[in-house]
């Protein structure tokens, strides 16, 4: 069946502030360096990474807002990645985005029944008094009452300008939702209603998720699949359970220890990866993660390891010349 | 044989003023710091951790004030210090780190001047044994290449290096208590378990007391012997950190906690907290968790519970627990 | 950066040529021209007069053609004649240039000895009684006209007082340091007071923004005390803007000067400009503009080294 979603070798780069006085230097970020994955409808792929590992460049390349410098990227089957703006318009309906800071994604000058509609007015959808009855039905759902339709965003909490969010994105009837860090800039016991609420709707409406975090008790709570990114590249991909209980490659690994976890005590400082993450991976020859990695061989110091399935299961791929050899 | 706290909180109280009244952000808040142990100061956004942590060192911004309570350094009340005392105090017997590395560093000097500053204003150090001690405290606090990292600016560093820095800059005068406001939060994962590491590892070869305030459990479940909860500007529950986790006894501890998604297994729906943090400037009479509180007796609407004893060093304020 | 100082000098000749062209062309619109002035004052002068010497003057000539002709002329020096001072337009201007820039100095030099301390004062102390004085004072020096000032400074110290000389540079008969000093005063505190208001509140709007971050907290913790922390750490940063401003108020104040030049009838470059527009000195008026236009850049130019000298996050490009 055909996927949703598909990137294939998609790379997005972006110009380097140069130090030279005028011309660019024309050096350019990889800030996405070939990065192929596959999204299939109903499931949520959550997108892994720290700071730099090009996440956020990725979602938005895939929500259409960024045009990809090279690669395919096919939405439903068909190519969408040389479309114009014309053509692409259609499809903004049917993929549709969550930001992580729910007060700046919110317009602060129209109410929070004028920010739900505002998809419905942009593609024409209905007449007013539909409108608004989509609006309140929507305000339903997301666990708000008609009466907060009138209110503003700073009159509301964190967690409801969230759930504005939310229905706002479902307001044109969207197949795939991509969330970026949702959860992040709310309490914890906010954070879980939100959670609760997310899974409520895709279970629903039949939603497909592409939702990234750097939490990973969140990501494991959520997520079907799992892709951890590292300087631009997919490093790990596969179900979540897998991934989670036999890494395949030490990065992940390395999330995995670092991320605290109630119960275990106070840290112990032999697990914790050293370094800091590097700029962007040009010009380290080899695999993009040796300098940091603790089972270095010789050869990942000379050939790129490429994202391949692990022996033994086609859906678990590392990009890690280790890959085989057990859990990691 | 008990060792003394270097650091005793009593009956903290600190409002704002605001337009509809005073704002208790902090009410009556008791605890005490240890020598070399790190107490672990938990809640959500509004809860007063953040504002007791600032009443410490004296920072607590206006329309805020601290109306009472004492804060005892080694017996001196650093409340009723004057200004040019409690300066010779801050930054060099008790330090403060904050959440946000990049807008906490002075963006024009260097950060090896931030740091040898410290030296020269607390210990008279000359400029040059100054710098030199930077750099070595640099080095200490693991930033490679620490001679010319010091002649960088603030921007020029990574987030980790940074918050290094403010480590470093902290605990050169060898403080007794550090005060860490959130310091890994706006960090990645994999440099977040760094810092924590550095800053265990500088406890215990400087014997520091430690107050680590997060809004991250996981965290503090990481860095703390002991735990405090706030709500609503009120200690809820304190208790020694495995047993705070193992066995939470107020309702909210409870709640928290078990809300949380876990990373070693998939769950259901998680059990939500149900409502939101109450609005400071209209609490409700009794409890102020009693509206969300599963286990609230007619009681809890109209008494207002103390943090009482427990038992094996734990107190908790809940009449349910503690009558 | 040497690459940076031609590009900047390179846009600078765009501008300075851009200007000629534009100044030329509305001095042109202005109605009438030097021999019309000249009919006023000599009756005798008969129609034949008037245009044979337009035609001597190449007044009859198209604009465009005239400009071409400046512009031939000035790129190889030649700036022509001042036609009311019957002398080379380089040899009038520079007396002219010292003096105003003598003033301009002055007064700069006293704006920031004043608005800097009386900014810093008021932002470290907001809404107290010392800050609203001071927000008052400023507020008074802003809406205050520079030409009623002078006029009333005059009053005051020249004709009740009598005191300091009521305006020029010297007293006919003596050169002394001093004397020149004496006429320097009154010109020198109007504009002063004309725009001191103006850069306190400039000095204390980027202190209390900058007494509002972080790092001013951070300071504060490490135990540095208020003065340090205020004066070291907080003024270093509320300097960035306030530079920049201050160097683009370089080419304000010379427009400013203007006012205060003619009223204190000091021969400076503004009360030069003014006279030779009011005269029809085309040649003098445009290449005194130009100058004015030359500072401006100047001072922009300034203002851009400054600000990256001053923030280290900034490189030049």
């Amino acid at each position: 069946m055909k996927p949703l979603l598909e990137a294939r070798d998609v790379v997005k780069t972006f110009p380097i502030a140069g130090n030279r006085l005028f011309g660019r230097d024309g050096r350019r970020t990889h800030a996405v360096d070939g990065v192929s994955f596959r999204l299939e409808a109903g499931e949520t792929l959550a997108l892994v990474g720290e700071s730099g590992c090009g996440k956020t460049t990725l979602a938005r390349t895939a929500a259409l807002l960024l045009a990809p410098d090279a690669g395919l990227l096919s939405f439903e089957g068909e190519t969408v990645s040389g479309l114009g703006r014309r053509d692409l318009k259609p499809l903004r309906r049917r993929i549709q985005l969550i930001y992580q800071d729910p007060f700046g994604s919110l317009n602060p000058r129209l109410t929070a029944g004028a920010i739900i509609a505002e998809p419905l007015v942009i593609h024409g959808l209905g007449t007013a008094e539909e409108r608004r009855k989509r609006v309140a039905d929507l305000a339903e759902a997301v666990g708000l009452t008609a009466g907060d339709m009138e209110r503003y965003p700073h009159q509301f909490s964190g967690g409801q300008r969230q759930r504005i969010a939310i229905a706002r994105a479902l307001a044109p009837e969207p197949c795939l939702i991509i969330a970026d860090e949702p959860v992040s800039a709310l309490d914890v016991s906010i954070q879980s209603q939100i959670l609760n609420l997310l899974g409520k709707l895709k279970r629903e409406r039949g939603l497909t998720y592409l939702f990234i975090s750097h939490d990973l008790s969140v990501v494991r709570h959520i997520a079907d699949r799992v892709a951890v990114m590292y300087l631009g590249r997919i490093v790990e991909t596969g179900p979540v359970d897998d991934i989670f209980e036999n890494p395949r490659h030490p990065y992940t690994r390395a999330l995995l220890s670092a991320a605290p976890v109630i119960g275990r005590g106070k840290r112990r400082a032999h697990e914790t990866l050293q370094g800091d993450v590097p700029d962007d991976a040009a010009g380290i020859e080899g695999c993009p993660f040796h300098p940091r990695c603790w089972i270095t061989r010789a050869e990942c110091f000379l050939t790129r390891p490429n994202l391949a399935p692990i022996v033994g299961d086609e859906r678990h791929l590392s990009a890690c010349h280790l890959r085989d050899e057990g859990r990691i | 044989m008990p060792i003394d706290p270097v650091l005793r909180v009593r009956d903290l109280d600190v409002a704002f003023a605001t337009r509809d009244g005073a704002v208790r952000a902090a009410d009556g808040v008791s605890f005490d710091l240890t020598r070399g142990k790190t107490l672990g100061l938990v809640g959500e956004s509004g809860c007063g951790k953040s504002v007791t942590a600032l009443s410490l060192l004296g920072l607590v911004p206006p329309p805020g004030r601290v109306r009472g309570g004492e804060i005892l350094l080694d017996g001196r009340n650093l409340l009723t210090l004057p200004d040019k005392a409690l300066d010779a105090e801050r930054g060099r017997r008790i330090s403060m780190i904050f959440q946000e590395p990049m807008t906490a560093l002075n963006p024009v000097f260097t950060v090896g001047e931030q740091i040898a500053e410290v030296l020269r204003v607390h210990l008279d150090a000359t400029k040059a044994d100054a710098w030199d001690a930077a750099v070595a405290m640099m080095r200490r606090v693991g930033i490679a290449n620490a001679p010319a990292r010091a002649k960088s600016y603030p921007h020029q560093l990574s987030g980790g290096m940074r918050q290094r820095v403010m480590i470093a800059m902290a605990l050169i005068c060898k403080p007794d208590v550090l005060i860490a406001d959130e310091p890994t939060t706006a960090l990645d994962v994999t440099v977040q378990a760094q810092i924590l590491d550095l800053m265990l590892e500088m406890q215990q070869e400087l014997g520091t007391a430690i107050l680590f305030i997060s809004h991250d459990l996981g965290v503090v479940s990481e860095i703390a012997d002991e735990v405090m909860v706030m709500y609503a500007g009120r200690v809820v529950e304190r208790a020694p950190a495995d047993s705070l986790f193992e066995a939470p006894l107020h309702p909210y501890t409870i709640g928290l906690i078990r809300t949380l998604p876990r990373m070693e297994r998939r769950a259901g729906p998680l059990p939500a907290i149900p409502g939101a943090v109450p609005d400071l400037r209209t609490l409700p009479p009794g409890c102020r968790y009693a509206e969300r509180c599963p286990q609230a007796m007619e009681s809890c609407h109209q008494t207002d519970p103390e943090l009482k004893g427990a038992g094996y060093g734990r107190s908790v304020a809940c009449i349910r627990v503690a009558p | 950066m040497s690459r940076f100082l031609f590009h900047r000098l390179w846009q600078a000749l765009i501008v300075l040529a851009l200007m000629s062209f534009i100044i030329y062309g509305l001095m042109g619109l202005m109605p009438g021209d030097p021999i019309d002035l000249m009919i006023t004052s000599n009756p005798e002068i008969t129609s034949e007069d008037a245009t044979r010497l337009r035609t001597l003057y190449g007044l009859d000539k198209p604009i465009i053609e005239r400009y071409g002709n400046w512009l031939r002329a000035a790129v190889t020096g030649d700036f022509g004649y001042s036609r009311l001072q019957a002398r080379p337009v380089l040899e009038v201007l520079p007396p002219a240039l010292w003096n105003t820039l003598r003033l301009l100095g002055l007064s700069l030099v006293l704006s920031i000895a004043i608005s800097i301390p009386m900014g810093v004062l008021a932002a470290a102390r907001p809404y107290s009684k010392l800050d609203y004085t001071v927000n008052l004072l400023a507020f008074a020096g802003i809406s205050v006209p520079a030409f009623w000032l002078g006029l009333l400074l005059i009053i005051v110290f020249s004709v009740i007082l009598g005191v300091l000389p009521a305006g020029g540079t010297g007293t006919v008969g003596e050169s002394g340091f001093w004397d020149q000093l004496r006429h320097l005063i009154l010109p020198a505190a109007t504009l002063t007071l004309a725009s001191v208001g103006g850069h306190t509140r400039y000095v204390r709007g980027a202190m209390i923004e900058v007494l509002r971050q972080d790092y001013i907290r951070t300071a504060l913790a490490k135990g540095l005390g208020r003065r340090r922390v205020l004066l070291k750490h907080a003024l270093r940063n509320a300097m960035i803007p306030v530079t920049t401003i201050l160097a683009l108020d370089i080419g304000f104040l010379f427009s400013g000067a203007l006012v205060t030049e003619t009223v204190f009838a000091y021969p400076g470059m503004g009360k030069m400009i003014y006279d030779a527009i009011l005269g029809n000195d085309f040649n003098l008026a445009l290449v005194a503009l130009l100058f004015a236009t030359l500072l401006t850049v100047i001072g922009n130019l300034l203002a851009d080294l400054a600000y990256a000298w001053l923030d280290p996050r900034i490189s030049l490009r």
